[in-house]
């Protein structure tokens, strides 16, 4: 899960560094969450398919025991295997038992951020498999060694000159071949061809799962979802425990809501539903179906008041809709799972000591909470959060010795008023127009983009005694 | 899975389900928790604007769709319209190899005979997994221009096109060429993804592959440039044919 060892700071600091990838992450979330809103607006009773939707996830959670247990069934009855991974370790073994038992080499990937979670492509590797991103964006990630740095968009943060070098470094492109966007999809399409056609392993994620009919439901607009499970010998599905829906009609309101949220289109290009492996009479497909369920962690967050996040569809509108998500781009987070709701999945899932600092990389505005389509309330499990990095001992020596000083001040009524008194004294040694241009030690980092307002130089409490006793106490 | 394996999930995931869930409902919306969401029994409201009623009116409406994604849409009146089509687009591809659904499936009599007629060659659909075969059979798929295939049931409100794989009908014929010719037929329309899945749920079971195809194949990864064909195919045209009889799914 982790995509950096630089600490926080950091990262925020060279991602804001970067006029480029700042550009970039602005101008895209700026039109996506535009095309999200007309998306919205087109589609009638949006607002009630939310509503539903949420329900969904929240009927599914309840009783996910169930509804996991009927979709192993299910898979089963139609041929399909399927494996439940406690761990990460647990599904790495799992897949890699299963190249080495059917002797596959080759494996062409679609997009799948539970493979990211668990570092598949890494464990393959070593295992001498060659492992082929198939999604263009994580494609080039691949040849650049790089980390996606949106759930959606893997390379937002490159420009198209940067895809050019890439493809004429790496790739083995003519000039011609980078020539423009077109040109460069077409070769990336070429090359991957080759891939696919190749390979006898397909890794694919999954958006939805679907309890009663043991179905698997990918969305892509590339197609290469749909190429990964059709053309190779074996298909491997990697699912998260949480991302499962009850029926086909459940599944039908998930889809009117996620590629609407995400990408402002009625519905990504292909809806795939794959129901089991190849059918006897069938011309092509896979002979074998896998599906790994992954826990890693989940089963731990389930219950518990953070249980919400796993409602979470994976459409990236709140990455898109954050202020610090568009001022810092996915990098700065360190995680596979960025934006606000990367801010409480990667605690939740990592443990707080891992990941104690993305929730305090939060205004609190709760823009993401308006945007997500199952309105999950991202804010309220932030403040959550932090509460749990205090507790866990993970707050930064000045802040919790302060928050120390100030608990003791404040409680004592005589000992707040004299300190009041005090600061107001010093400040207005300090101030100018009613204004500090300065502060010292940590405040300091406010007041070196911005001012202070100066405190008054008398109390209010001060200043209401005053009048009761010039008033004799009369209003 | 193995029987250690299934109790061990169920123990965690039970035990954690046990513990209730929090939040009880959304924050300000109206949304009820858990099982008893007594308004969300109920399907959701059909999703469109202006809901089209008449299926003319979702002709008009998918047409309309369709082409706002770059796909194009045709009227068919016999197979010769059909068969000429395909030999233009194929022709305009450099490739005279086709990958076809079978006549049974397509609803079509006669249409594999037409297309061969002008000179193209439908390939064998199948793609072993085992022998020397399968070296050959990709080949020759991978080096045809244009898939034709039915369609189950269209989508009025996004101008999707849903196929169902199955005997005669190879998921690779909407997807392995640049060009996807679909014949789809007025009756077999609806009006969105969840009408149909509330529906027609038994479709998602009647085959290994349902899958709803909503214009080309696309990606905006590059600078959100958008760019077709990526891996799908790059053009899709919709052949509106009144006059033939649509198969069911699981007919080959």
């Amino acid at each position: 899960m982790h995509t950096s060892a630089l600490p926080f700071y950091r990262r925020i600091d060279d991602a804001l560094a970067n006029p480029q990838v700042r550009r970039a992450v602005l101008h895209t979330a700026t039109r996506a969450m535009a095309s999200r809103a007309a998306a919205l607006d087109r589609l009638q009773g949006a607002d009630a398919l939310r509503d539903e939707a949420r329900r969904i996830r929240a009927r599914t959670l309840a009783e996910l025991d169930r509804h996991l247990d009927r979709f192993v069934t299910e898979v089963e009855a139609l041929g399909g295997h399927v494996c439940y991974a406690e761990t990460a370790q647990d599904a790495l073994a799992y897949v890699r038992g299963v190249v080495r038992a059917r002797g596959l080499r080759v494996a062409v990937k679609s997009k799948s951020m539970i493979s990211e979670e668990i570092e598949l492509n890494e464990a393959l590797e070593a295992d001498g498999v060659e492992v082929i991103e198939t999604d263009l964006g994580e494609y080039v990630i691949q040849l650049d060694r790089d980390r996606p740095s949106h759930i959606v968009a893997p390379i937002l943060h490159k420009s198209k000159e940067d895809v050019a070098r890439t493809f004429l470094a790496k790739a083995g492109a003519t000039a011609e071949d980078v020539t423009d966007v077109p040109h460069m999809t077409q070769f990336a399409r070429r090359v991957l061809r080759q891939g696919f056609l190749r390979a006898d392993l397909g890794i694919s994620g999954v958006n939805f799962g679907v309890a009663e009919t043991g179905s698997v439901c990918i969305c892509t607009n590339e197609g290469n979802g749909r190429l990964t499970t059709t053309l190779p010998r074996v298909h491997i599905a990697m699912m998260g425990i949480e991302r499962l829906v009850p029926s086909p009609r459940d599944l039908g309101v998930m889809l009117e809501v996620l590629a609407r949220s995400g990408t402002g289109q009625s519905l990504t290009v292909y809806s795939n539903i794959l129901t089991g492996p190849r059918r006897p009479g069938e011309h092509d497909g896979p002979e074998e179906l896998h599906v790994v369920l992954v826990d890693n962690g989940r089963s731990r967050v389930l219950g518990t008041d953070l249980a919400e996040i796993l409602y979470c569809i994976r459409c990236g509108a709140c990455l898109y809709a954050c202020p610090v998500y568009q001022q810092l781009g996915g990098h700065a987070y360190g995680s596979i799972y960025s934006g606000p709701v990367g801010a409480v999945l990667s605690p939740a899932l990592a443990g707080i000591h891992d990941f104690h600092d993305l929730p305090h990389a939060s205004s609190l505005c709760g823009a993401c909470r308006e945007v997500c389509p199952v309105r999950i309330d991202i804010p309220r499990m932030l403040l959550r959060l932090r509460e749990q990095g205090v507790a866990a001992g993970e707050s930064p020596m000045w802040i919790a010795l302060g928050m120390k000083v100030f608990g003791w001040i404040a409680s004592r009524p005589a000992a707040f008023r004299t300190a009041g008194a005090a600061a107001g004294r010093l400040a207005g040694l300090a101030a100018r127009d009613g204004w500090l241009g300065r502060m010292p030690g940590h405040a300091g980092a406010w007041t070196r983009t911005r001012d202070f307002p100066a405190p008054a130089a008398e109390s209010f409490t001060a200043r209401w005694k005053k009048r009761q006793r010039r008033t004799g106490g009369r209003a | 899975m193995t029987p250690g394996q299934r109790a061990r999930m169920q123990e965690l995931l039970g035990a954690a389900v046990k513990r209730g869930l929090f939040p009880s409902s959304a924050p300000g919306a109206h949304g009820a928790h858990g099982a008893h969401g007594a308004a969300g029994a109920a399907a959701p409201a059909a999703a469109s604007p202006a809901r089209a009623t008449g299926e003319a009116d979702r002709l008009v409406r998918f047409r309309a769709e369709l082409t706002a994604l770059a796909g194009t849409v045709h009227e068919a009146d016999g197979v010769e319209a059909i068969a000429d089509l395909v030999a233009e687009l194929a022709r305009a591809e450099g490739s005279p190899r086709v990958i076809a659904w079978s006549e049974g499936a397509l609803g079509v009599p006669g249409l594999h005979a037409s297309i061969a007629a002008r000179g193209l060659e439908i390939v064998p659909p199948d793609v072993d997994h085992d022998g020397r075969s399968r070296q050959e059979q990709l080949d020759r798929l991978a080096s045809a221009s244009v898939g034709v295939t039915g369609a189950d049931v269209i989508l009025a409100d996004t101008g999707s096109i849903v196929v169902l794989s199955g005997p005669g009908r190879p998921r690779l014929a909407s997807l392995l060429t640049p060009v996807h010719v679909a014949l789809v037929h007025p009756d077999r329309i609806v009006g969105s993804i969840s009408e149909l899945l509330a529906t027609r749920p038994e479709l998602v079971s009647a085959g290994s592959n349902l899958v709803a195809i909503t214009g080309p194949s696309r990606t905006a990864d590059i600078e959100h440039t958008l760019s077709r064909g990526v891996h799908g195919p790059r053009e899709v045209h919709a052949v509106v044919c009144r006059f033939a009889a649509a198969a069911g799914p699981g007919e080959p």
